[in-house]
């Protein structure tokens, strides 16, 4: 072996133990967060999904319970909770709004910043009339945002033959004779209401 | 014949003496390269964390319905719908034991922001939702 082959062997040798090394090297390690925006995300949630369970029939004090428990105080520091509002108390009537008000306390260091969530679903029946082939039923569907005038935002049970938005209402066409005497109505959240026509 | 000998082994010195530097000249290069990419830290560009992108899609029920049904498709378009084509990595993790469930989009580095769910169609079922976009 003359000079110039033992110098390129011990020259990839280098270059291979440099790109090893390269490869290898630890790396920064990820770090992460919570932020006010965040832990308020987590709080929403977790009441809709109180909500939620409130309504398939459970108790809301229980469903809050839980789904605050479950939530890593790393993540979600809070100090204390409490409702301050609830519909439907009672889940075996059909009551036109669904809807949990609670005020959160997030520990902030040595203070509580206080965050009111709201998550609802409510609608009323503004009319009903009978167009040609057609009985008609007017509604206005509320969440805590305000109006819903996107009719895929909602699912209807009866379904409706169609659904058309005029003057800020939902009008539900349905057969002749065959308007039902209640409408359920759900969001995309999973929040559900009736309305008795 | 002697003088010609003595010549030519002059001739094989200087190649050899030739040699000897050309591959002491890439030892020190090899040796410089690799002492200027070891002492400097790997690049890190630190991001800043995407809170205000995570709230606003924790607060999206179709991202959540994906979120529980780890739907990686799903995922990536609602993240980058709000995102762009920015590089991201999104994680989901199982918040009782935390197993990754999912890993999605590119391998990059920087602070993440987690936002945890506690549960899904009213069920108690806590996931931790961890992203990190890039510039």
């Amino acid at each position: 072996m003359n000079y110039t082959a033992a110098s390129l062997v011990i020259g990839i040798t280098l270059l291979a133990i440099t790109v090893s090394i390269a490869v290898n090297a630890p790396h920064y390690m990820c770090i992460a967060q919570v932020s006010l925006s965040t832990i308020e995300a987590s709080l929403r949630h977790a009441t809709l999904n109180a909500l939620i369970a409130h309504l398939c029939g459970k108790s809301v004090k229980t469903a809050l319970r839980e789904n605050i428990e479950a939530l890593d105080p790393r993540y979600v520091p809070l100090s204390r909770y409490r409702v301050v509002e609830c519909h439907p108390v009672d889940v075996s009537t059909p009551w036109p709004k669904a809807l949990l008000k609670v005020e959160y306390w997030i520990a902030l260091g040595d203070r509580a910043q206080p965050y009111n969530c709201t998550v609802k679903l409510e609608g009323y029946v503004t009319s009903t009339s009978s167009e040609g082939l057609y009985d008609v039923v007017s509604i206005k569907v509320y969440d805590e945002r305000g109006l819903i005038l996107s009719p895929e935002l909602l699912s209807f049970n009866p379904k409706p033959l169609t659904v058309k938005v005029e003057d800020g209402k939902l009008k539900l066409y349905y057969p002749r004779g065959l308007r039902p005497s209640t409408i359920e109505i759900t969001d995309t959240r999973g929040l559900r209401i009736y309305l008795s026509t | 014949m002697r003088r010609s000998l003595t010549s030519n082994s002059h001739k094989i010195a200087q190649a050899h003496l030739l040699d000897a530097i050309i591959a002491s000249i890439i030892l020190m290069l090899f040796t410089i390269t690799s002492m200027a990419i070891l002492s400097r830290p790997p690049s890190f560009t630190p991001h800043s964390p995407p809170d205000d992108v995570l709230a606003v899609l924790a607060q999206d029920p179709s991202f959540i319905k994906a979120v529980y049904s780890l739907d990686s498709e799903s995922l990536s378009s609602h993240v980058k719908a709000v995102i762009g084509n920015r590089p991201f990595k999104l994680a989901i993790y199982n918040a009782s034991n935390y197993e990754l469930l999912l890993r999605i989009g590119s391998d990059i580095e920087g602070v993440a922001s987690i936002v945890e769910l506690s549960g899904c169609e009213g069920k108690v079922e806590p996931i931790i939702v961890s992203l990190v976009v890039g510039s």
